[in-house]
């Protein structure tokens, strides 16, 4: 239909997703809810021009006026537009989905819900002066039904299955104050993903550590340390420093005027921006992870993309639009987060990947240093260039032993700055889930980030 | 379909189950955008939407969900599920309280311009008009967006009201750039076309960007700092956030224990208003069938009111503000700010550079995040044009700073606030704000350490 109105390319994605989630607050639990959402996009090129449109009336009628929508909006661009060259890509036709073991139908509605209650329960008997006066806990599971077909052949059709949790949780001294912890987990699957987190456990750790920082942490030292990053930390940093700048359409400046652009120009593969011991790559296709696809939403096959090799940028997220401009070809990093908005570049798992250190070996030769597990606040320059993340699980280093628990140890550092002070990473590698976002309207994805835990060389802290 | 039709589907429905109370509301949109990046249009959008909330009373318990498949069947087999789910679901602490009628609100429009929606074969027009604006005032390349559309909400309860509202809306968001390092964002939005001047958006956004060319690299430390509109309309979203009681239940607000407080210096007086027929987003009941008014959350400093449901209000036994807004991360109704107004001071905008005298100027913040909410310890970053003063004098534009601070210290340190006013909303700052520029005194900017 569209590419009889003038459209030279078309496409469409039919998305149906189904819901439920609930909550725990302080305690109380909230009431149980789902969500039924139904809709489709069409994107169409016309002489170049992008144009799109989204309804969720699903008529006949609706749906022919959404495909002359779509090509009139493409066709009003021309007289401003910016002339896309979609990359050639082989047509496909494919049908995949997250694999599960247990249907989260099949696990009783007040099982899920007791899970909360019971890691709620774990909370509230948390030794020490220190107490969790507010403590948030939400759960949700969905599943999306999505077919995307293009004029050039293409078909995918997808069933993914997702679960995530998420806590905050504060804990309060008198005379002291309080901190605060967010925790998230999320995965592809059914009910074994929870499983495997072991939560009660995993939260019962974090609001007893969370309780300690408040009535032991003592401040950070002032003079330069080698600090020892755990895979928390350096999943967000090869999210924020790594995976955004490396967006190809940042580098276009096709995001310039929200999320902003990237400290990358076109030319810069082949640019150093770290020590040997730093290789971060993306991967749609790591089994379970939050950010799980086979085939992107442009049709285009999945796989492993090397950002950076030995601290070298190696590679660019591309998707058919951006790979079109740089000359190569995608590598499947088109992602849409709904049937009303249109797929652009993002990541799926981001991770650093490990080196041959044991834990031990890291921390042994430090004589002074910090080992910062966790943080709370972070954030970076719309360039991608200048960041910074507040530790909040973190302990001092004193004679390569870990000594007492440090409050708010702050990393404010340069992207060259933070990836050449790497001089080892360790051999395992963890996974902390997110919702990213990117777009405008804003499109949250779940992603995965981790790695291994690395040890920087020579820091100054920065100030709180 | 249409809304209304969507709605009285909903209400046939909900006439054949056997629930104690419900509400039913449909929200519907037409809406247009032009993305635009290195001055030429990336995606033109549209779309055509609607969906629909329902939430059923049982007492003390109560389920709601949001549908946006909106096949007949399909929201007869949601609504009957829920009417099953909810005779089991827990009972919460309190019991949710509808408005109650009969009230009609009517069919009422607060803000309604149909000469927005002439922009349908018009739009490329405004960003052309705006980058060229730009360019004339020395910017090279400009981004940006424009959203502009039409919005419907309707609702029906049980308890009595009937109601739907139309509205209009436009945003407009001009960022341009000099070089990489330099850059000026112009923000602008309302309910009619007339609240958005295209060459005007342009020509501040490019003389921003042209007067922070050749940035240099700053020292950090503790200044007196001025706030343009973009700037405080970022950290009073924040704010706005703060005031829900459920956010100060579940430890995300600041303003935890302050009601009746001194919370911010003796010129700051922040209200919500939903409302406002100015504003791109106004609303005349909230999702539990209350009117909604304006209240004043800060009143010459002081916390006067948190934003409340039928249930936080009970829990702290203070009354609803019809602030009421169905969340499916919680599942249940909380409060939200919907248009966030400040009151203006005696500052004209030109002179408050002067008053600061030695400071920084930060025309826009940035990638706000928290350490603690509760405590109000956070960091942001400033961009589109942060420049040094001296003697009430811009000398140079600034780069690589960061601001690390406390949302209390800050609103207790405002020190002058300007006369003129701009409304801001766009990707950053999701409810709009009717801001003035302030002076805030000791504000801690950082930069990196290696």
């Amino acid at each position: 239909m569209a590419v009889s109105l003038g459209a030279e390319y078309a496409e469409a994605r039919l998305q149906e997703v189904e819901a439920y989630g609930f909550a725990l607050r302080n305690g109380v639990q909230e009431p149980p809810t789902f969500r039924g959402d139904r809709g489709v996009y069409v994107r169409v090129s016309v002489d170049g021009c992008l144009g799109f449109a989204s309804t969720n009336s699903l008529g006949r009628g609706s749906i022919v006026k959404l495909a002359e929508e779509a090509v009139k909006a493409g066709s009003a661009a021309r007289k401003l537009g910016y002339r896309t060259r979609f990359s050639q890509e082989s047509a496909v036709k494919a049908r995949w989905s997250t694999p599960v073991q247990r249907a989260f139908e099949n696990v009783p509605l007040e099982e899920k819900m007791e899970l909360l209650k019971v890691i709620d329960g774990g909370l509230a008997d948390i030794n020490g002066e220190a107490k969790l006066p507010a403590r948030f806990l939400g759960y949700q599971e969905l599943r999306e039904l999505s077919k995307f077909i293009n004029s050039e052949g293409s078909e995918v059709e997808a069933t993914v299955e997702r679960v995530g949790f998420s806590a905050i949780l504060t804990a309060y001294k008198p005379g002291v104050g309080s901190a605060q912890r967010l925790i998230q987990k999320g995965g592809s699957g059914g009910w074994e993903v929870v499983e495997k987190w072991s939560l009660e456990e995993a939260v019962k750790r974090e609001g007893e550590v969370l309780a300690r920082t408040l009535k032991e942490g003592k401040r950070p030292p002032r003079r330069r340390v080698d600090v020892v990053l755990g895979p928390e930390v350096v999943g967000i940093i090869c999210h924020e420093s790594c995976g955004h700048p490396q967006e190809a359409d940042r580098i276009m400046g096709r995001e310039a005027a929200q999320a902003g652009k990237s400290y990358l120009r076109p030319d810069m593969l082949g640019y150093r921006v770290g020590s040997e011991h730093v290789t971060i790559v993306d991967d749609p296709t790591l089994p379970s992870s939050y950010g799980y696809y086979m085939f992107d939403d442009e049709g285009v096959k999945a796989g492993e993309r090397v950002l950076i090799e030995k601290g070298v940028v190696k590679s660019f997220l591309h998707n058919r639009e951006t790979a079109g401009e740089f000359g190569v070809k995608s590598n499947g990093s088109a992602r849409s987060s709904g049937y009303d908005k249109e797929p652009i570049v993002r990541m799926a798992n981001t991770y650093m990947k490990p080196g041959d250190h044991r834990f031990e070996e890291l921390i042994e030769e430090i004589h002074l240093g910090l080992f910062v597990k966790s943080f709370m606040e972070w954030n970076i320059d719309d360039r991608r260039f200048h960041q910074r993340y507040v530790g909040l699980e973190a302990y001092l280093i004193e004679k390569g032993e870990l000594k007492g628990l440090v409050r708010n140890p702050v990393l404010e550092l340069t992207t060259p700055g933070l990836y050449g002070s790497v001089d080892a990473a360790s051999r395992r590698v963890e996974f902390e889930a997110a919702l990213c976002g990117k777009g405008d309207p804003m499109q949250a994805v779940p992603v995965w980030h981790g790695g291994p835990e690395i040890r920087l060389k020579n820091i100054r802290l920065g100030e709180r | 379909m249409k809304p209304g039709e969507l709605l009285e589907t909903i209400r046939g429905i909900l006439g054949k189950v056997d629930v104690e109370e419900a509400v039913a509301s449909v929200r519907g949109v037409e809406a247009w955008m032009n993305r635009f990046a290195e001055n030429r249009v990336t995606v033109s959008k549209s779309w055509r939407l609607m969906e629909g909330v329902v939430y059923l009373v049982e007492g003390k318990r109560s389920l709601g969900f949001e549908i946006s498949n909106i096949q007949p069947e399909a929201v007869e087999k949601a609504i009957l599920h829920a009417a099953r789910l909810v005779k089991n679901a827990p009972e919460s602490d309190v019991k949710p309280i509808l408005h109650t009628g009969p009230t009609q609100y009517g069919e009422q429009s607060l803000g309604y311009d149909p000469g927005i929606l002439e922009l349908v074969d018009g739009s490329v027009d405004m960003v052309e008009e705006a980058v060229n604006a730009a360019s004339r005032e020395g910017a090279r390349k400009t981004s940006g967006v424009l959203t502009f559309g039409k919005g419907s909400r309707l609702i029906y309860t049980t308890t009595g009201c009937e109601g739907s509202e139309q509205s209009t809306f436009i945003e407009f968001s001009v960022r341009a750039f000099y070089d990489e390092e330099s850059t000026g964002q112009s923000v602008r939005c309302g309910s009619s076309r007339r609240d958005v001047d295209a060459s005007e958006i342009g020509e501040e956004a490019g003389r921003t960007a042209w007067n922070a060319r050749n940035p240099r690299k700053a020292k950090p430390g503790v200044y007196d700092v001025a706030f343009k509109p973009c700037a405080m309309a970022n950290l009073l979203n924040s704010v706005g956030e703060s005031a829900s009681a459920y956010a100060a239940e579940i430890g995300l607000s600041y303003f935890k224990g302050l009601k009746g407080l001194k919370v911010a210096s003796d010129i700051v007086t922040l209200w919500d208003d939903p409302r406002n027929p100015r504003s791109p987003v106004t609303s005349l009941f909230d999702d539990e069938g209350r009117p909604t008014c304006r209240f004043s959350i800060i009143e010459r400093g002081v916390l006067k009111s948190y934003l409340h449901t039928s249930k936080t209000a009970q829990r702290l036994g203070e009354d609803p503000t019809g602030s009421a807004y169905f969340s499916t991360s919680v599942g249940d109704m909380v409060p939200a700010a919907r248009t966030l107004i400040m009151d203006p001071g005696d500052v004209r905008e030109d002179e408050l550079i002067k008053e600061l005298n030695d400071g920084v100027l930060i025309h826009n913040l940035w990638y706000t995040r928290f350490q603690n909410y509760a405590t109000g310890d956070f960091s942001t970053m400033p961009r589109d044009g942060v420049f040094l003063v001296r003697s009430g004098e811009v000398v140079k534009p600034l780069k690589g700073l960061r601001l690390s601070d406390n949302m209390v210290r800050l609103l207790s340190a405002v020190k002058r606030v300007s006369v003129e006013r701009t409304w801001v909303k766009w990707w950053e700052t999701d409810v709009p704000v009717l801001t003035p520029s302030c002076v805030v005194g000791g504000v801690r900017l950082t930069k990196p350490t290696k």
